[in-house]
């Protein structure tokens, strides 16, 4: 603390060349070639000495070794810390990427497209995303977690992917279905599946087309099993599906039924504006129909006229400009003369 | 009133509630605007309006015409319930271009100078346009806006409200309804007096 930081001396800066009488003279005759410096001399000299032989380049500069790129190192062992959501729990979401091999945004597009296939379709379709290299732990596998994790679940595919390399993909179906698919159709489905991946270079656009081409493949084997009758006992249909929807709304409204003051308020509140917007309109009815009476009374006259005061107002609308109230007419000329 | 008389005759005119001498309104138009004119009997069954729609050309006030018609017409398509007492007058002068509107003396405690002249400036820009009808519908619609809260604060206290202007409350009789009126009825043979433009 008690030292005080010196300042650093600042740094010279070159400053940038300028322009003198001798050398635009010398531009002038030629002898200045702009950009000659950089070229360097021999350059110079075989431009103006207009020798077109290629240049030769120094044995010791054309030895020197092209610097190769770095190969990157792959890693092929799943860290520890990712294991146990990997294999030792079931999924929330169709997309399982512990490792964020994906970026949010990504995530969230390839969420959404799983999301979709399950409400559009009778399967549900899990992605496990695992890196390029990456091996399966000795001991887990796909099987295995479909066993441990799905065994509750019906009508549902499981796939291990692997980023960049969708050759190594895998697939299995729940246990409902796995007497049911054969092991050629499972083929046919990866097969196709990885040839659409192949499309594309990128490894992003490879999982877009591989899950896509899946989902669709999916769709295809669903029809199949409703025409063979699979479908009544195993698939789980759409139909099931919004079956659930309006379950669960009606367990929403029994919730909320449960919950008496919220209850109590929502209906208090319904009934009073159902009850202000009545009156109003009873009242509209009443005044629309309404007849108004006005009280006799009796008085004297005005000026002699029987009936009528000559009270009231008069207005111009000559002046198209101007408003109202500057061509309102304020003085009964005739009340004054009299 | 001897003034007005001197310059529009002394005699009592027969006219209708609608008039256009000045042939303004459109064939079409006519229908309407009468039935503006019903709704507002209904609405208030003791009162009229009546529109005149003239071409003055020496006329020097319209305030002073309609004062001067007020008095001395006899509606021959008004009830006899609803005296000229009872009534509001709107005359349009489509040649000097403007607008007046009048009442009788039962409407003293309900109308005055700024509830009638903001009726005839929310109808001004119609009059701009020459678009008669709406302007005097609008017109219309302000005055039984009017008419309306009038209502209301003579039905809460109507001897403040008739005191005001002078006037004092009286039972209604059919005799008493009759009564203000007997000034329009036609009692006798009388010599029409043509409205002079």
């Amino acid at each position: 603390m008690g030292q005080e930081a010196t300042p650093e001396p600042a740094k010279e800066v070159s400053e940038l060349p300028q322009w003198k009488a001798e050398d635009w003279e010398m531009l002038k005759t030629g002898e200045l070639i702009p950009g000659s410096t950089i070229f360097g001399g021999i350059a110079l000299e075989r431009l103006l000495s207009g020798d077109q032989e290629p240049i030769e380049l120094e044995p010791a500069v054309r030895e020197i070794p092209e610097k190769k790129p770095v190969g990157e190192e792959w890693p092929t062992k799943i860290s520890e810390k990712f294991l146990s959501r990997y294999f030792h729990h079931a999924p929330k979401a169709f997309l399982v990427d512990p490792q964020d091999l994906l970026t949010d945004q990504q995530k969230q597009e390839r969420e959404k497209f799983l999301n979709d296939h399950a409400n559009d379709s009778g399967f549900d379709l899990y992605v496990y995303l695992f890196d390029t290299k990456q091996e399966i732990p000795v001991g887990e596998s796909l099987q295995g977690v479909v066993l441990d994790h799905f065994a509750d679940k019906e009508s549902t595919a499981v796939v291990f992917y692997f980023m960049g390399d969708p050759q190594r993909s895998e697939l299995a179906f729940s246990e409902d279905l796995s007497g049911e698919i054969h092991l050629g159709n499972m083929r046919d489905l990866m097969k196709l599946s990885i040839e659409e991946a192949m499309e594309s270079e990128e490894s992003l656009a490879q999982l877009e087309f591989f899950s896509g081409q899946l989902a669709r493949s999916l769709s295809g084997l669903e029809k199949k099993l409703k025409e063979d009758g699979v479908l009544d006992t195993r698939l789980r249909g759409t139909g099931e599906k919004e079956e659930e929807k309006l379950g669960s709304l009606a367990s929403l409204w029994h919730d909320f039924r449960e919950n008496s003051e919220a209850f109590l308020a929502v209906v208090v509140l319904v009934s009073l504006a159902f009850s202000v917007g009545l009156l109003v309109f009873l009242r509209y009815l009443v005044n629309r129909n309404r007849a108004f009476v006005f009280p006799d009374a009796q008085g004297s006259s005005l000026l002699g006229a029987p009936h009528a005061p000559g009270v009231g107002s008069v207005i111009s609308y000559h002046n198209r400009t101007q408003p109202p109230s500057l061509q309102r007419n304020n003085y009964p000329d005739y009340l004054q003369r009299m | 009133m001897e003034h007005a008389d001197e310059l529009f005759g002394d005699q009592d005119v027969s006219l209708q509630k609608f008039s256009d001498p000045a042939g303004v309104l459109r064939m079409k138009e006519r229908k309407p605007m009468r039935k503006l004119m019903e709704r507002f009997e209904k609405r208030f069954p003791q009162l009229f309006v009546s529109v005149y729609l003239g071409a003055f050309e020496e006329m020097t006030s319209i305030r002073q015409f309609g004062f001067w018609l007020l008095n001395r017409a006899a509606f021959s398509d008004v009830d006899v319930n609803r005296p000229n007492e009872n009534g509001i007058l709107i005359v349009v002068d489509v040649t000097a271009k403007t607008a007046g509107v009048t009442y009788g003396y039962s409407l003293l405690p309900y109308l005055d100078d700024e509830s009638t002249f903001d009726a005839l400036s929310a109808a001004h820009p119609y009059l701009i346009q020459g678009e008669f009808l709406q302007a005097i519908d609008l017109t219309i619609r302000k005055l039984e806006t009017t008419l309306k809260k009038g209502w209301r604060r003579a039905k809460r206290n109507p001897e403040k409200v008739l005191g005001e202007i002078g006037q004092n409350p009286v039972a209604r009789t059919k005799a008493s309804l009759k009564g203000v009126r007997v000034g329009n009825k036609i009692s006798e043979p009388r010599e029409k007096v043509e409205v002079r433009e």
